[in-house]
């Protein structure tokens, strides 16, 4: 352990980092994540080769002048298709988040509006969603739903959407006994207008950020189930099924795999580290004290 | 006390009615029939035989009653029968759960004891570059998709270094030496996740209690600096970490599913996968079930378990 | 005051804080500055002042149990038994801590470890110093816990500190704090957090141990009325410094400056009868951050005069008593333009406003 006790009679204080999106991992943070969008926006304009033309002349070819990244075993060329396949992974971390978020808020905000049975209901359906691991759930609905990247997107969405529900549910009910909220009731303000000009912009802070947690989650069971083959179907450039096909070549071309996994780790890490940071922005006292 | 108790079980009831019905009736929307699949393309074409497998399988009775049919097997332990290779599920699912739980208990055991130490290093040093690195750690440990780095673990220590076997399974009562060795890449791949979650919330509690007075009067007691962090911080902040292990059960072992395919593991969540690629349904509400019953299980073990290790709650 | 002789002389005290200054966040908040207080072997002084006047921050300078990654101690001397403790290792300090000099903190409700019985809290502190056998270990926690009053030991040492009341509580860590027979105890604010009864009653147990002891005790207070009749004598803090010392009775007899009044007369249960009991001191001690350049009191000071503004004053010996009675005022000094507190009775109504008073401030 370093640095347990350290006491020098006359002090010079220690530097300290600050914490936010201002700190060096927030500003790493912001640097991945506008990496990944730029990349995904513009990747049909910076992208060195079409995604799925195959070079007959260079199959799972390392890094080179020609391929930085090297080929796949079908001679197509690894970092265009990175780079497509982010656009495949936003779309799923966005679109699943975006669903989970829309479905839970909405059961959030019903069930701890109303209270009592209402809410006792769809808070145990929440329970039993969330009793199932998301993977698990997110499985077995792709094999309901068979594999595309639309059927991801809801999967991935039901699975996440019990968070959302848990959240909100709980803001609502420490938000609905603040005194404004009981005002606009005694004002006679209806339940409607309470929820979205009272209750609403409340429970944004805390919504956002875990959506922001779960954008990076859902990118990572895209990949898992891609990976499983039960995800996006080739020829489609997903990051899960080019891991896929480079585990299949793990000796012949490591670098597949290798790159592969370092663009879900690096777009992953960018998002969660945004969290992180965002937290530490909105509520300052949950990092160090003093 | 009692009333929680009761209140508890009630409620986890409810919970698990509910998730049998999900379990159950996933494999109901399902694309294709179940007889069908069984009789694959030929059989397709033979009515008859179509007719007389439906009628064996029980699907012209309606979904309710065939719901409660399965409930009542399950209850009396009777799963039914795979539609994949015939032998009873029960059996099937007990024999798949050892090499699960035995991947799951080490990516826990490697996870706590990475975790702990950086999280309270991390806490201690609040605010430096040390508590920068635990940070970035356990945020990486999160993101990391477990089954790349199982992939890149095996790539260096297996193909490259050639320190450690590739892939494959042997029951620890067989040659546990081999067994673990053979386990270890899978469950370090599988820990990241957990250690990043239990390294924020270490550090995340041990800051919280760092502040508090008992703390400052555990100092004035003259006890080593690393007795008050240890013994008076530490034993304060690990109740939420008893947590986050405990509601982490089950979703380490489902997580480990696509570990399991990359190490030959023939564990539950390969076998959910192979029950998917061959539409064997009976198998997936089964092993569903299973897993969100371990959830469930964990999660009211881990309640009991808070209570008996909070004095706390004991008496109040 | 004057400065002491080398630190050997015979009648070396047993703790001199000698021209201690304590900051936070990079010095810009300066919680003890240049304070000067002797604490004799056996003696009990008290060290009175508002919340936020730097006496719990002087306290813990005395063990180093601050931040010490925003905590400057220094520049000044804590000379302890003639060693000065700002000088010592870690370990060094350790080895005092509990041993020589053992703290009693304000709330016994945040103060004991939930986690951990009794018992072994009081244990912790003898094993830190101590090698007991397992026997002779449990006696003593007994003993300790019979010493300070607490009813059936064998089994309430096995509790858990939610068990306790506050008032048993406060007894817990007055036992943790005599465990190791420290030569010093620092009790800090440890009436605020009870009612009154129970504050009568752990006094009297401080003042029955101190006694039967030979401890020396700083009893570390906003109330006045906890000094009286604890202590022998008494150092008065505002903002940082120290405002008035005297011999306890002679404070109570003749306090000299404006200050020490205000505590006084917002002291709740002095005998005197007083006709407006608790009347708060006007207005808030200054920020730390950015303290008033003359005398600190001077904003909230009925009494000022011109001068109070201009200059700060030293901490000079009050005319009327010993050269023991020092106080920090102009007004109690024979200096040009100061002294027209000398023989105030602090009970007499003020006639001397802020405003006639400096409208005669001329000559």
């Amino acid at each position: 352990m370093t640095d347990v006790s350290t006491h020098t009679p006359h002090y010079v204080p220690r530097p300290r980092t600050t914490r936010g999106l201002r700190s060096p991992l927030g500003i790493l943070a912001l640097v991945l994540v506008v990496l990944i969008l730029g990349v995904a926006i513009f990747c049909g304009l910076i992208a060195p080769y079409d995604p799925n033309k195959q070079d007959y002349n260079a199959f799972l070819e390392g890094p080179s002048a020609a391929h930085w990244l090297g080929t796949d075993h079908l001679g197509r060329d690894l970092l265009s298709r990175l780079m497509y396949g982010s656009r495949v992974a936003l779309m799923v971390g966005f679109g699943a988040v975006g669903f989970a978020m829309f479905c839970g808020v909405t059961l959030g905000l019903l069930a701890g509006y109303s209270r009592g049975f209402l809410d006792d209901a769809i808070m145990r359906v929440v329970d039993a969603i969330l009793a199932f691991p998301s993977v698990m759930l997110a499985l077995g609905i792709m094999a309901a739903l068979g594999p595309g990247l639309s059927t991801i997107i809801i999967a991935i969405g039901i699975a996440d959407m019990p968070l959302f529900a848990r959240l909100t549910r709980s803001q609502v009910l420490s938000v609905r006994e603040r005194d404004f909220v009981t005002a606009a009731l005694a004002m006679g303000a209806r339940a409607p207008r309470i929820i979205i000009r009272h209750i609403l912009p409340h429970i944004l802070g805390p919504v956002i950020a875990l959506a922001t947690l779960q954008v990076g989650h859902a990118i990572l069971i895209e990949a898992v189930l891609s990976f499983l083959g039960l995800g996006v179907q080739p020829p489609t450039a997903s990051w899960g099924a080019i891991l896929k096909s480079g585990f299949d070549y793990l000796e012949l071309a490591p670098w597949i795999s290798a790159f592969s996994g370092l663009a879900i780790l690096m777009t992953v890490l960018g998002v969660t580290l945004l969290e992180d940071a965002l937290r530490e922005q909105m509520d300052p006292k949950s990092g160090a004290k003093t | 006390m009692r009333n929680f108790y009761v209140r508890r079980v009630l409620t986890a009831l409810v919970v698990l009615f509910i998730v049998s019905v999900i379990s159950f009736f996933i494999a109901f929307v399902l694309p294709g029939d179940t007889a069908t699949a069984m009789l694959g393309e030929e059989g397709g074409l033979d009515p008859e035989r179509y007719a007389y497998l439906r009628e064996q399988l029980g699907l012209n009775k309606p979904l309710v009653v065939r719901y409660f049919e399965w409930v009542g097997g399950v209850l009396t332990g009777d799963f039914g029968v795979s539609l994949r290779t015939n032998e009873p599920i029960g059996p099937a699912l007990l024999r798949r759960l050892g090499p699960t739980m035995q991947l799951a208990m080490m990516a826990m055991v490697f996870a706590v004891c990475v975790a702990i130490p950086v999280g309270v290093v991390a806490a201690v040093n609040s605010r430096t570059w040390v508590d920068t690195a635990g940070t970035l750690l356990a945020l990486t440990g999160i993101a990391i998709p477990a089954f790349w780095l199982g992939i890149m673990l095996m790539l260096f220590f297996a193909v490259w270094l050639k320190w450690l076997p590739p892939s494959g399974y042997v029951p620890i009562w067989e040659n546990p030496l081999e067994s673990i060795r053979l386990m270890i890449m899978p469950a370090i791949a599988l820990a990241s996740g957990l250690m990043g979650v239990i390294i924020r919330q270490v550090r995340a509690a041990m800051l919280d209690v760092l502040t508090e007075d008992f703390i400052t009067a555990a100092r004035s007691k003259g006890i080593t600096e690393r007795q008050v962090i240890l013994r008076h911080g530490l034993r304060n902040s690990l109740l939420p970490v008893v947590t986050i292990i405990g509601l982490q059960m089950g979703h380490v072992m489902a997580g480990a599913a696509a570990l399991e395919v990359v190490f030959s593991i023939p564990g539950l969540g390969r076998l959910a996968v192979d029950s998917i690629f061959f539409r064997d349904f009976t198998m997936i509400q089964a092993i569903m079930l299973l897993f969100a019953f371990i959830v469930l299980l964990s999660s009211f073990v881990t309640d009991m378990v808070y209570a008996r290790l909070d004095p706390r709650i004991r008496y109040d | 005051m004057t400065v002491s002789g080398p630190a050997r002389s015979p009648d070396r005290p047993l703790l001199h804080l000698d021209d201690l200054h304590t900051s936070f966040a990079q010095g810009a908040i300066v919680a003890v500055e240049g304070i000067d207080l002797r604490v004799g072997a056996g003696e009990s002084v008290g060290l009175v002042g508002e919340s936020g006047c730097g006496k719990s921050a002087a306290a813990k300078s005395i063990l180093r149990l601050h931040d010490p990654r925003n905590t400057r101690i220094g520049p000044g001397r804590i000379l302890f038994e003639g060693r000065d403790l700002l000088q010592l290792s870690d370990e060094g300090m350790r080895k005092i801590r509990g041993r020589e000099i053992a703290m009693i903190f304000q709330d016994p409700m945040t103060a004991l470890d939930p986690v951990m019985t009794v018992g072994d809290q009081i244990a912790e502190c003898l094993d830190a110093h101590e090698r007991l056998s397992a026997t002779a270990r449990k006696a003593r926690i007994l003993e300790l816990m019979k010493l300070v009053g607490i009813p059936s030991p064998a089994t309430r040492m096995r509790c858990y500190p939610h068990q306790f009341s506050g008032g048993m509580r406060q007894r817990i860590m007055i036992a943790i704090a005599l465990s190791c027979r420290p030569k010093l105890i620092l009790a800090d604010e440890i009436t605020t957090a009870l009612d009154v009864t129970l504050q009568a009653q752990v006094l009297e147990l401080i003042r029955s141990l101190r006694d039967s002891m030979q401890l020396a005790t700083i009893m570390i207070t906003h109330d006045l009325g906890v000094v009286a009749g604890m202590t022998d004598r008494v150092y008065v803090m505002y903002a940082g410094q120290i405002v008035e010392t005297a011999a306890t009775d002679d404070l109570f007899a003749r306090p000299a400056m404006p200050y020490t009044w205000g505590l006084l007369r917002s002291a709740p249960d002095l005998e005197a009868p007083v006709v407006e009991r608790m009347v708060p001191i006007e207005g808030m001690p200054p920020s730390l951050a950015d303290p008033p350049s003359g005398c600190r009191f001077a904003p909230r000071c009925p009494y000022g005069r011109e001068i109070c503004e201009r200059a700060a004053p030293p901490l000079a010996p009050n005319p009327v008593s010993g050269p023991e009675h020092a106080a920090r005022c102009w007004g109690t000094q024979q200096v040009k333009g100061g002294g027209w507190l000398i023989g105030h009775d602090w009970r007499a109504p003020n006639s001397d406003t802020p405003t006639s008073g400096k409208a005669g401030t001329n000559a």
